[in-house]
């Protein structure tokens, strides 16, 4: 873990930033009830102290979730399968919900990819995977070739990610021990629901737990929690939230201030997921890290990125990943159904979005008609 | 006693004539016109003020103007008014230049 940058003040902002679990943390809190209660010197020395217990509970849930540690809970469980193995409560209940989802996405969002990932050469933290300049072109192209059945039949490793989710077995013994069976064969990737998670677990433990409350917004890597203090007084705070352009291969620096569109959010979640960002070179050719399951290698999706509002930061990241993972037509279908607010981008710059989202756009003129330039 | 009270009254009533005669202004015929002439004057200067006040729109009658029923003649009348919908977009666009943004989602970081 690493402090990138000393903690910046404002009158009513203070923002701690970190990196680690792979991905630029940023927790932003409102200080303003503070300052009249409390000198600057005081509220200094709280953030002082809240920073230092955030690095130790991020620490604690690496040392449980990560993949690329061999003595990780996640990796010990995952080298013990065909037994019971007694985890922690928090592997416990993200597996837990995991699972959930996975029967929520007709099987599509699944924690049960490792093996996927590594052939397609994530074995190492993204840092250090190989990213070529090539090619010269787009990543992105409007005519990627989607996987479709006929692709299929080139794969192997196709499965009924539903029955395979089915056989790993959850238990909670009379002593209140989590214990968990994982099948043979099977190995665990929780990365993507651990963001969300420790997202939520952070804004809950300032806004409600920490003895001032304070209200804040917690972004792991683009995945965002609001903590609301129970005992909030003042009107709502509003965060603004910019939904940022995507990555492009033939753009070598990272378009830190182009936004799509920008969120007036008080409270809820929001996720982004997509196939611009983590990328590598691997077996001739570029490589992503959603994988889809039934094809057991990275998907090739006309949603380039997907950013989803609701209640919950984990819920948020897997309906993200789940509209890359199915599509435009069907993830817009879906999203309206279901009354989820949400914007795409797809491989053709266009930009969609469902009725459920239009009252938290704050500049919706920024959403340009239906494309935005490259 | 009677009598001599009757004897001494009329002595008394012919007093009270004289002394009225006396009394009699010879201005009051000009002091009435005066007072007429004012009261008319005044009278008119209320009615010419009223006129005007008739004649001239309130300031904030482009407000209540919104609240009149259609059948109303007021409402139709053409009158120098401030574009509501003017005061809509500046309501609209005043919470939107307020907004700090404070984070920005992309795909995992």
């Amino acid at each position: 873990m690493e402090t990138n940058t000393p903690n910046k003040y404002t009158s009513e902002l203070a923002t701690i930033k970190l990196f680690a679990m792979g991905c630029h943390i940023q927790i932003s809190l409102n200080t303003t009830r503070l300052s009249k209660h409390y000198s600057q010197i005081a509220i200094d020395q709280q953030i002082a102290w809240l920073t230092s217990d955030v690095q130790k509970r991020i620490a604690q849930w690496e040392h449980i979730f990560s993949r690329f540690d061999e003595s990780s809970e996640l990796m010990q469980l995952n080298n013990q399968t065909n037994q019971w193995i007694k985890v922690r409560p928090e592997l416990f209940e993200v597996l837990q919900r995991a699972i959930h989802f996975t029967s929520k996405t007709q099987g599509l969002v699944t924690p049960t990819l490792l093996k996927e990932l590594w052939a397609a050469g994530y074995s190492q933290s993204f840092e250090t995977l190989p990213k070529m300049s090539m090619p010269s072109a787009p990543i992105i192209n409007s005519k990627v070739n989607l996987n479709t059945h006929a692709s299929l039949q080139d794969t192997t490793g196709a499965s009924n990610d539903r029955q395979q989710i089915a056989r790993i077995q959850l238990r909670q013994l009379a002593d209140g021990k989590h214990q968990v069976y994982l099948p043979a064969g099977m190995a665990l990737d929780l990365n993507g629901y651990v963001k969300g998670w420790c997202a939520m677990q952070l804004a809950e433990h300032i806004s409600h737990v920490h003895d001032w409350h304070m209200p804040c917004l917690v972004d792991m890597g683009g995945d965002m929690a609001i903590g609301v203090p129970r005992d909030q007084i003042d009107k709502p705070i509003i965060w603004g939230v910019a939904i940022a352009k995507p990555y492009f291969a033939n753009s070598e620096h990272i378009q830190e201030e182009e936004d799509v569109a920008i969120l007036a959010l008080s409270s809820g979640a929001v996720a982004t997921s997509g196939q611009d960002y983590r990328r590598w070179w691997h077996d001739g050719r570029w490589q992503h890290h959603l994988i889809h399951p039934h094809y057991a290698r990275p998907v090739s999706s006309d949603v380039l990125t997907a950013s989803v509002l609701t209640t919950d930061t984990l819920v948020a990241e897997v309906y993200a990943k789940y509209c890359v993972l199915l599509g435009v037509t069907k993830a817009m279908a879906w999203l309206n159904k279901h009354d989820i607010a949400a914007l795409l981008i797809d491989t053709n710059n266009q930009v969609l979005v469902t009725s459920a989202m239009r009252p938290s756009l704050v500049k919706p003129n920024l959403v340009q008609p239906s494309f935005i330039g490259v | 006693m009677g009598i001599a009270m009757m004897t001494n009254t009329k002595p008394h009533q012919a007093k009270t004539v004289n002394k009225t005669a006396k009394k009699v202004d010879p201005f009051a015929t000009l002091k009435s016109s005066i007072m007429l002439i004012s009261i008319a004057g005044t009278m008119a200067g209320w009615l010419v003020l009223l006129n005007q006040e008739t004649d001239t729109p309130a300031i904030n009658t482009a407000v209540l103007s919104t609240t009149v029923s259609q059948n109303s003649e007021r409402a139709a009348e053409p009158m120098p008014m401030v574009d509501i919908s003017q005061l809509r977009q500046v309501n609209e666009v005043a919470p939107a230049q307020a907004i700090r943004v404070v984070a920005r989602t992309r795909s995992s970081q």
